[in-house]
């Protein structure tokens, strides 16, 4: 079986599965308006931008979502962003790669999310984690074009072998080095300001999630 | 969504059938593989339909892009590729790569992979113009509810944006802030200035949408019923007249219509039964379209 194909499939499937994951998760009306509101700002701020190739703003405001309020909410407004922007962009068979991308973006920002201290603020005022969050944008820069990638050569059929692999990461490279930049810049200048807004909405949400007088304020202590 | 008088013929029918036309559309470019003469004339017929639905206009922006990332891929594909034998350049030896090289085999081989990309870009905007995307998206509804509702959310929240930017725009210009002759990172600084704001108060706007779902009953339990679209009779013939065109491609391909070999020589051993081929195969595609719309416009 040509190996385009067996990428093709097991990457669709890969993406359902996380789809069914965040479907069947529990998710109130708060953390899905929060997450509809981000997806859409993620988009908006992708559209201005397209003129730059590959440079994504979007890509940052989906990490740092994934970041504040978790793996899911990450890769939904990751997986909701294309879909939405592309319909300005333009539609294609390259808009699930794109979910797919973007979404497990978000959704490892929120494993990276999960690194600080139980309890802590999700908060990036130490130097050290806050650099931790701009390596991480800037590797996400180049492993996003990666993904993508796939789908060229998922397209390529009988002509797909080791040799056009080689040639079309190589081609892209510039492209991701300039999103990986992109990536760089955004998160080194806004990440720190733009997680504390974000932080603030979060504990609200958590805060409105555990109402005192249903015994959960302890749970937060 | 678009009230009815604002939608065209397509709008208004089921969207999953609107779908299947352009996904069959999508198909046909892979089933023929890189056959320049069936590719030329699956351009020609979806450039028509294209040009009838009016979605050229909106082509107008991306067409520049896609020249570009076209003349890129052209370039790339030819120097990678190392298949034919009618040598125009011989470059250097690159390790893994090998020897760039370009020869008008792999040049016209990478140039119908240019109209197959000019083919799918068609498609896409083929798709923005005729689906609705609010019925598109309640096709998936009772399968993905969160996510169509997060998504659906998403595309409300535009407007609402746009409105909010505008009057943060216009309280910055009221305090004097507006950078006309700011560099680069100026304009940046500028747009973060803005951006704040516009973070602040959309969150708070989920806040209120939070509140509205709440109130009609969000998460109190599983929906009980979800808006069905039934297919027409006239739809569900519009399904049987696509799958002539289909297994119109499936026969002739088992007869040996459309072999095209570019490497290691040019092969075409039936030009005249593959133009015969095509013209039937035009045709057979073009029947369904004409069938809906006529059909919608009765």
């Amino acid at each position: 079986m040509n190996i385009g194909i067996v990428l093709l499939v097991a990457l669709l499937s890969l993406f359902a599965l996380i789809l069914l994951v965040a479907e069947k998760a529990r998710m109130d009306e708060k953390k899905l308006a929060v997450v509809a509101t981000l997806g859409s700002l993620a988009a908006i701020v992708r559209i201005p931008f397209a003129v730059l190739p590959s440079v994504q703003p979007s890509s940052f405001l989906i990490m740092l979502s994934g970041y504040i309020f978790g793996a899911r909410a990450g890769f939904l407004v990751g997986a909701i962003t294309p879909l939405f922007s592309n319909l300005f962009l333009g539609q294609g068979p390259w808009t699930v790669w794109q979910m797919l991308a973007w979404g497990l973006c978000g959704a490892s920002s929120g494993l990276l999310g999960k690194l600080r201290k139980r309890g802590a603020a999700p908060l990036l005022d130490r130097p050290g984690r806050r650099w931790l969050f701009i390596v991480h944008c800037t590797l996400w820069g180049f492993l996003y074009g990666w993904i993508m990638n796939l789908w060229i050569y998922t397209g390529m059929g009988a002509l797909a072998n080791f040799r056009t692999f080689i040639g079309l990461y190589v081609s892209s490279l510039p492209f991701d080095a300039a999103h990986a930049l992109g990536n760089f810049f955004f998160s080194a200048l806004f990440a720190q300001n733009t997680a504390r807004i974000l932080a603030r909405y979060h504990r609200r949400l958590v805060i409105a999630r555990f109402p005192a007088w249903k015994g959960g304020a302890d749970g937060e202590k | 969504m678009k009230s009815e008088a604002e939608r065209n013929v397509w709008q208004i029918a089921h969207p999953a059938i609107v779908v299947l036309h352009l996904a069959t559309q999508l198909l046909f470019a892979f089933l023929w593989e890189l056959h320049p003469l069936f590719l030329c004339g699956q351009l020609v017929l979806i450039a028509v339909w294209a040009k009838q639905e009016g979605a050229f206009a909106q082509l107008r922006p991306f067409f520049a892009m896609t020249l570009l990332f076209g003349f890129a891929y052209l370039c790339l594909n030819t120097l990678v590729l190392h298949e034919g034998r009618t040598y125009l350049w011989k470059g250097p030896i690159l390790p893994y790569l090998g020897r760039l090289d370009a020869t008008v085999e792999e040049l016209s081989y990478s140039l119908c992979g240019v109209i197959r990309l000019v083919i799918l870009l068609l498609v896409s905007q083929l798709f923005q113009r005729l689906v609705d995307h609010d019925r598109f998206f309640f096709l998936f509804a009772e399968a993905a509810p969160r996510f169509v509702t997060t998504a659906l959310l998403s595309i409300r929240l535009v407007p609402f944006l746009q409105h909010e930017y505008r009057r943060i725009r216009e309280t910055a210009k009221l305090r004097g802030l507006e950078p006309q002759r700011a560099n680069g990172l100026g304009q940046v600084r500028y747009s973060w200035l803005l951006l704040r704001p516009l973070l602040h108060s959309a969150l708070e706007g989920a806040w209120l949408t939070a509140e509205t779902l709440y109130a009609r009953g969000f998460g109190s339990g599983k929906r009980s019923s979800y808006q069905r679209m039934a297919l027409r009779p006239r739809e569900k013939t519009g399904v049987l007249l696509l799958l002539l065109p289909f297994a119109f491609a499936l026969y002739a391909k088992g007869l040996g219509v459309g072999q095209f070999a570019f490497f290691p020589l040019f092969s075409w051993p039936d030009p005249l039964g593959d133009l015969f081929g095509l013209g039937c195969f035009l045709l057979l595609s073009i029947v369904p379209i004409i069938w809906f719309r006529r059909g919608e416009e009765m």
